[in-house]
């Protein structure tokens, strides 16, 4: 009781129990292309707070009859025993379920991929993502450090090109699937966004909660902010009144937060591409997964 | 699959290079995440992280089944859904998971002495990052060493290899998902080190009798070589740990 009312007070003063500001992200640390068998894999370490691994499968599928032009987009999570050793498997199947929902529906509804794009033929043939969530260590809310997790996935993943055969009928129904991966074709991640969520301590705005935080928050609002700041999606994730001035509050922080992350994602990627034209000019092949030991 | 044969008549090695009695190439990295004792361990391409959380004050459930002057240890497992060739989620009590768990909770109870931490859980948590044939064993090598990493005592250390014929008269160890599902026998063996004494062995196809007993006999070579490579690790670590070396103390 004495701690709640501790962080509640600092956070009014503007300084949270380990000395960030409400609209401070802890350090992440980034990892891309660490499984060989996915289309798409990443690794993001939060400081001793979250460790998740995001794997993006691209399978050949049929489309949904009353959507024939499009593909799908598919998450789920999966949350390892030792994040809350007490809780049995049901629990955290169920915590799981929970995070799983509420990021596909942000994602889904902010119109982030372009799944016109994942047709191969109308009718008949499109491609299917799926999205998987490993949750090895938390400490606070999975969510944005999935979506972080997610993101980086997706700049590294590639759809196999295909090119449209002649079927049995006579007419372009068939396909074939080019061998070589490195010919596959990128992501459009311009408008893929990154889910920030904001808990209001008191009446503060807070980014990137840590369990304890999350104990004396009233209510938490979950957005969807895209590269270029813009709010696309909010979803109010735990019971609680949220009056409108302090959502607008919440939103900012949470897109002040955003920004900064967008920042450090960029610098990364710059980084691993430029790690790749090095190893290109060293070898003849240059290796596009990055085959080294997991967890160093 | 004729090239298979033809590689192993003519050059007697297998699809993926080795010879009949190679083990696959062994990795590992010692981890200190939310748990007492930590291991990512490679075999081949099978990659599991095993986290120890123990002993520690046991749960209600488990005192009220458990005599109050043994531990209780369980194994959990989790098999990521993009681990196989195919995506598969596993749900709650998947048969699989649910027989894996109790295979490696009956083998972990043998080994682990259990009258030295009365009234204590130990929770052994499995993740399973990508398969390739051979997973029980792979996952015994790992839980082995990070058993030791937490300073957990056993009666031995255990080792495991599997062993099964593929395309050829040639018993041939440490099968991948293509081998062990050629159709040819396949037994994943599970030892003590020292003693040579099985704790725990699978066999789904059939195998004449004399075939078995080579069978065990080649099995033991194979868990020699893994024992070899269990040994050198632990004694890398401990020396990293005595000289407070950077190398492998990861946070």
């Amino acid at each position: 009781e004495a701690e709640k009312k501790y962080i509640i007070e600092g956070c009014q003063d503007g300084i949270r129990f380990d000395g960030r500001g409400p609209s401070d992200y802890r350090t992440i640390s980034l990892e891309n292309s660490i499984l060989p068998q996915v289309n798409g894999s990443s690794r993001v370490r939060v400081s001793n707070a979250f460790d998740i691994i995001c794997s993006i499968k691209v399978e050949v599928s049929e489309p949904n009859l009353s959507r024939p032009n499009v593909g799908n987009v598919i998450f789920s999570a999966d949350i390892s025993p030792s994040c809350q050793i007490t809780l049995d498997d049901r629990n955290l199947f169920a915590m799981a379920s929970e995070i799983t929902d509420n990021i596909q529906s942000i994602f889904i509804s902010s119109n982030a991929l372009n799944l016109e794009d994942l047709c191969i033929i109308p009718g008949k043939f499109c491609w299917s993502i799926q999205v998987d969530f490993l949750i090895l260590q938390m400490d606070g809310n999975p969510t944005d450090a999935c979506s972080i997790a997610s993101y980086v996935a997706f700049q590294c993943c590639k759809i196999p090109k295909v090119t449209l055969l002649a079927g049995p009928s006579g007419s372009m129904d068939d396909f074939e699937i080019i061998g070589d991966i490195s010919e596959g074709i990128p992501f459009n991640i311009s408008r893929i966004p990154i889910l920030m969520t904001a808990i209001m301590v008191g009446n503060v705005p807070l980014v990137d909660g840590s369990n304890d935080e999350w104990d004396c928050s009233s209510c938490a609002v979950t957005n969807a902010i895209d590269r270029s700041g813009m709010c696309c999606g909010m979803l109010l994730t735990r019971n609680g009144l949220l009056s409108s001035e302090n959502m607008m509050e919440a939103i900012k922080t949470s897109i002040i937060a955003a920004a900064t992350i967008f920042v450090q994602l960029d610098e990364f990627f710059l980084q691993m591409e430029a790690i790749d034209k090095a190893a290109a000019l060293d070898s003849i092949e240059a290796p596009p997964i990055r085959v080294g030991l997991l967890m160093a | 699959m004729q090239h298979a044969e033809l590689l192993m008549e003519m050059a007697g090695i297998r699809i993926d290079g080795r010879r009949p009695q190679d083990i696959r190439r062994l990795c590992h990295n010692f981890i200190s995440m939310n748990s007492d004792g930590g291991l990512y361990l490679e075999q081949g391409l099978n990659k599991v992280l095993v986290q120890i959380h123990g002993p520690q004050e046991a749960r209600k459930k488990s005192s009220i089944e458990q005599s109050n002057d043994k531990c209780n240890a369980v194994c959990r497992l989790l098999q990521a859904p993009f681990s196989g060739t195919e995506w598969k989620k596993r749900r709650i009590g998947d048969k699989r998971i649910v027989e894996m768990e109790n295979t490696l909770n009956q083998i972990v109870n043998e080994i682990i002495i259990l009258d030295n931490y009365p009234r204590s859980d130990i929770v052994i948590v499995i993740t399973v990052l990508e398969t390739d044939g051979s997973l029980l064993c792979c996952i015994v090598n790992a839980i082995s060493l990070a058993l030791m990493e937490a300073g957990i005592c056993m009666v031995e250390m255990m080792v495991a290899c599997s062993v099964g014929f593929v395309r050829g008269p040639e018993l041939c160890l440490d099968l991948n998902r293509m081998e062990s599902s050629s159709g040819g026998a396949f037994m994943p063996v599970v030892m003590k080190s020292r003693s040579e004494e099985v704790l725990f062995l699978q066999l789904d196809s059939r195998l004449s009798v004399k075939d078995l007993r080579s069978a065990l006999e080649v099995a033991t070579i194979g868990c020699k070589k893994v024992k070899k490579y269990l040994e050198e690790a632990i004694r890398e670590r401990n020396a990293a740990t005595l000289t407070n070396s950077n190398n492998h103390m990861m946070i």
